[in-house]
């Protein structure tokens, strides 16, 4: 008798989900996804392909190529996005170089750097740049005294993306340049090659599948940049901020999704050619045996220009990021540089409730997108069903939708019945889970492929439930991702604004939209103290999930007899 | 075709910063060797014995912290590894996997500025020698561990180097193709008669492969000699234990005569052949005791009982108490001799060719 795939897929799924918690949690999740990703997905797609008389038309898509302002919005996204991958990239890779590399002190300072992006409310970078460069600029006109210097459009961006995307393709090539075997470059040197062959033939060609991945993932990212474009962009109009002025300035929803349909289809494009081509073309494989150290590089014909680069970059992101804390306290930027709290202030005046809701919703997001995060990447790594493909795919696009397209996505879904959702906190809260959950997955999965599965299995062999076995075993392993995924839920939800800026009513009031009208009117005192409080509730929000972590005991413990 | 040179290590040390800041480490402390033409040279010791570190130094991937490196008389210390005459096959073989195997090997001969024709000609040769003939196409990772090891071997060779470094190569395969390629590699070395500094931690490796073998711990040479020299006279108690198994069995030497020692080991008299300089009467030494080199019989010799029996196929594995010594014997091909087994008194027979005194540790 010939085996039915699909028979076995059946049999497998039920053998799996003989555990009843098992089958209602993967059930759930896969609803959830559905729901919560899928559905405004392919709301945002249909609603692209129906005309104003509800029937069928590639009318939207036919106003993208004919409409000059469409058009030129993609071209822009292109053309910043190229330039901005490209700078990133490299700067990214001297960065990396240097880490790995090269005999320096002080790397500690590159890879705090690197997490400043992440940590620091949208529009940071970008207010710097026009406090440091614009028109009343601390550099432009109070140093150098230039008359009507503008920094708002191309040039504005290049500078804010390339800052705050390069850490991105620098983390990723740093794992992948130190992973390289040392041996394999102390060979071309033993067969004669001088450092700099060395390094065109053997330490660039064995990267470059993670350059072009580095490359990818920038331009992902500064394709689906809404907050800077929104700040420094000018008039120089993009696909998400396009979207957003069509759907909510214009009252064109249906433009603003074909708009959109552009931009996912873009995201995607790229999202799987990097997660299915490029990572497995990777020619650096860890093998798990310790070979040689690698020498590090001391010939100061080298070390001293790159190194010196990466110091002076390093200095200027963190002036960048310093100088936010430091305009709160301005009284106006640029004209009169006294001190004042006047700014804060007013901030708590007027953004006293944004900061309660911002704050309370994102708690409320946290430990839902943690939990999730956890329980995704366990049913994914330790269990077999029908369905898992979809939960590993659907949580994996959510990283790619740039947050433009979920929020019009929202609207257009949760707008009506049957699940109508718009002006609750519940939306909004979605909104932060699933723009969270999907790096949370991620350091799930990998923490998990690290742990023997059969260490589960003598868990349940002892007699412990599914439930029993990831509460009392995989979940204390895989803490730390949990609580990394638990920060990263909490930082994300408080600094988002892409996704949520269409969702906001009047019921709830989100600190990064305040702060973008402040940017808008430029008012960089106040919305620097918007930023600087939120940084204040990121950082105490961080010290308190350590001290839990703390709490919960170090490392050893579980082990240890007591 | 191999120019054959010679190499010259003197008084090399190589120190580390301690990671913790705590003061230095000294990897290789003060050692010296003087390595012929043509000799096949094994440096052997325990991990972390500086024996690849030494090797390191010799490719100059690892600069001298003082002391001099000679090739034929002349100093390379300042030499960097591109410009220097010697190739080196990796314990991780090493391989550009951006490459295929034949890239690979001629990767060397590029930057040896050789005409396109003359790499064809040269890189083929030296795959069929190494016994990969018709594979030249091939990615790296399609080819077997032990085809990767003969690649990494091609690409070394190819080069016609002085001197040809190993560092550990075979510790990535599995047993069985271990023993048979260091057979070949011992075959490949003879054939072209090249200078090899060969290191590992495998003693059966290092008696297999070598002329001559240095053995190393903490930074400093123990012994050096031929692979017999070092098995039948360990110079101490570390190379006897490190090379072959050993017992020690305490004594007190009698009398001293030019080239012998007579000895009291366990109640009895024994005279050896030893160094007798080295040695002065009444002195308490110890006596190594190769498993294999004792008889067990019913009678005649010193009683003992013994204690556990272990048939291993090709011998019998015995521990015998003797007085208060407890003594690991090996009796080969067990099928035609009588087997002891636990329980048994038994008389144990000293061959005194087979013991050989070293200072007390």
């Amino acid at each position: 008798m010939k085996k039915n795939p699909f028979s076995s897929a059946i049999a497998t799924t039920r053998a799996t989900f003989r555990d009843p918690m098992v089958a209602i949690s993967a059930v759930g999740i896969i609803l959830l996804l559905f729901l919560f990703v899928v559905w405004p997905l392919l709301e945002v797609v249909k609603q692209s392909v129906i005309g104003p008389d509800g029937t069928a038309s590639l009318t939207a898509y036919f106003k993208i190529i004919t409409t000059r302002q469409n058009y030129q919005a993609f071209v822009n996204t292109m053309q910043l996005a190229i330039i901005v991958s490209i700078l990133a990239t490299i700067i990214g890779f001297l960065f990396a170089y240097c880490t790995s590399h090269l005999a320096i002190h002080g790397k500690k300072a590159f890879s705090l750097m690197a997490m400043l992006p992440m940590v620091s409310p949208p529009f940071s970078v970008a207010m710097s740049i026009i406090m440091l460069f614009g028109a009343r600029g601390l550099i432009s006109y109070t140093i150098l005294g230039m008359r009507d210097a503008n920094i708002y459009g191309f040039m504005g961006l290049v500078f804010t993306q390339t800052i705050s995307y390069f850490p991105i393709a620098y983390l990723l090539l740093a794992g992948m340049l130190q992973s390289i075997d040392p041996s394999i470059e102390d060979a071309a040197r033993d067969l004669g090659s001088s450092k700099w062959r060395t390094f065109r033939t053997v330490t660039v060609p064995l990267v470059r599948p993670g350059i072009a991945n580095a490359f990818l993932l920038v331009f992902i990212k500064s394709v689906a940049d809404f907050a800077n474009p929104m700040a420094i962009g000018g008039n120089y109009i993009t696909l998400a901020t396009q979207i957003y002025l069509q759907a909510i300035g214009s009252y064109d929803i249906q433009g603003g999704a074909a708009v959109a349909v552009v931009l996912l289809d873009i995201a995607i494009i790229l999202f799987i050619i990097s997660k299915y081509w490029l990572e497995k073309k990777s020619y650096v494989t860890i093998t798990g045996k310790a070979t040689q150290a690698r020498v590090l590089i001391r010939d100061r014909s080298i070390v001293w220009p790159v190194a010196g680069f990466c110091f002076l970059v390093t200095a200027i992101v963190f002036l960048i990021y310093i100088l936010i804390p430091i305009a709160s306290f301005i009284k106006v930027w640029g004209m009169n540089y006294s001190l004042t709290l006047d700014h804060y202030r007013y901030a708590f005046d007027v953004g006293g409730r944004a900061i309660k809701d911002t704050t309370m919703l994102a708690i409320i997001a946290t430990p839902i997108a943690g939990l999730l995060g956890m329980v995704i990447a366990f049913l994914v790594v330790r269990k077999k069903f029908i369905g898992r493909g979809f939960i590993n795919f659907s949580s994996l696009l959510s990283i790619a939708v740039p947050g433009t397209v979920i929020g019009i996505g929202y609207i257009l879904t949760f707008n009506t019945p049957p699940l109508q959702l718009t002006g609750t906190a519940a939306i909004l809260i979605a909104a932060f889970v699933v723009r969270a959950l999907p790096i949370g997955i991620r350091a799930g999965v990998s923490s998990l492929e690290q742990i023997d599965p059969a260490i589960e299995e003598a868990a349940a062999d002892l007699g412990s439930s599914a439930t029993k076995v990831f509460r009392t075993i995989t979940l204390p392993l895989i803490r730390n991702a949990f609580f990394g995924g638990l920060v990263y839920a909490f930082i994300r939800s408080m600094t988002s604004i892409s996704a949520v800026i269409f969702l906001v009513s009047a019921n709830y009031s989100l600190l990064t939209i305040l702060t973008l009208d402040q940017v808008e009117d430029s008012r960089y005192g106040v919305a620097s103290a918007f930023s600087t409080i939120l940084i204040l509730i990121v950082y105490a929000a961080i010290l308190i999930i350590n001290l839990m972590l703390r709490q919960m005991g170090s490392k050893n413990s579980t082990v240890n007899h007591p | 075709m191999v120019k054959q040179s010679s190499i010259e290590i003197k008084h090399l040390v190589k120190e580390y910063d301690n990671p913790d800041g705590s003061g230095i480490f000294r990897a290789v402390d003060d050692i010296c060797m003087a390595i012929p033409r043509g000799q096949f040279v094994t440096l052997l010791g325990p991990s972390g014995c500086g024996k690849t570190t030494t090797l390191r130094m010799i490719a100059g991937f690892e600069t001298a912290t003082s002391g001099d490196i000679l090739l034929d008389g002349k100093r390379i210390n300042n030499v960097t590894p591109d410009k220097r005459d010697s190739a080196m096959v990796f314990q991780s073989y090493a391989l550009f996997p951006h490459y295929d195997v034949f890239d690979n090997v001629a990767y060397g001969l590029v930057n040896k500025n050789f005409g396109k024709a003359e790499i064809k000609e040269k890189v083929l040769r030296m795959l069929k020698l190494v016994g990969l003939e018709g594979m030249e196409l091939r990615s790296t990772n399609q080819l077997s561990g032990g085809q990767q090891q003969r690649v990494a071997l091609a690409r070394a060779l190819v080069m016609e180097p002085a001197v040809l470094l190993f560092d550990e190569p075979l510790s990535n395969l599995d047993a069985k193709l271990r023993t048979y390629m260091r057979k070949e590699i011992r075959k490949i070395q003879q054939s072209v008669d090249i200078t090899s500094i060969y290191v590992t931690h495998d003693q059966s490796e290092a008696m297999a492969l070598s002329d001559r073998i240095i053995i190393m711990n903490k930074g400093r040479i123990e012994q050096e000699g031929t692979p017999e020299d070092i098995y039948q006279h360990p110079a101490n108690r570390f190379v006897a234990d490190f090379i072959g198994n050993a017992n020690f069995v305490p004594a007190r030497i009698g009398a001293v005569h030019d080239d012998k020692l007579e000895i009291t080991m366990l109640g009895h008299r024994f005279t050896i052949s030893a160094d007798a300089t080295r040695f002065e009467p009444q002195e308490e030494v110890d006596i190594v005791v190769r498993p294999e080199g004792v008889d067990l019989a019913d009678s005649d010799g010193i009683p003992g009982t013994v204690t556990s029996s272990t048939y291993m196929g090709n011998m019998q594995e015995y521990t015998v108490r003797v007085g208060d010594i407890d003594l690991n014997l090996e009796a080969y091909d067990p099928a035609g001799i009588k087997i002891y087994h636990a329980g048994d008194a038994v008389c144990v027979q000293f061959r005194p060719l087979n013991l050989h005194a070293i200072k007390k540790a």
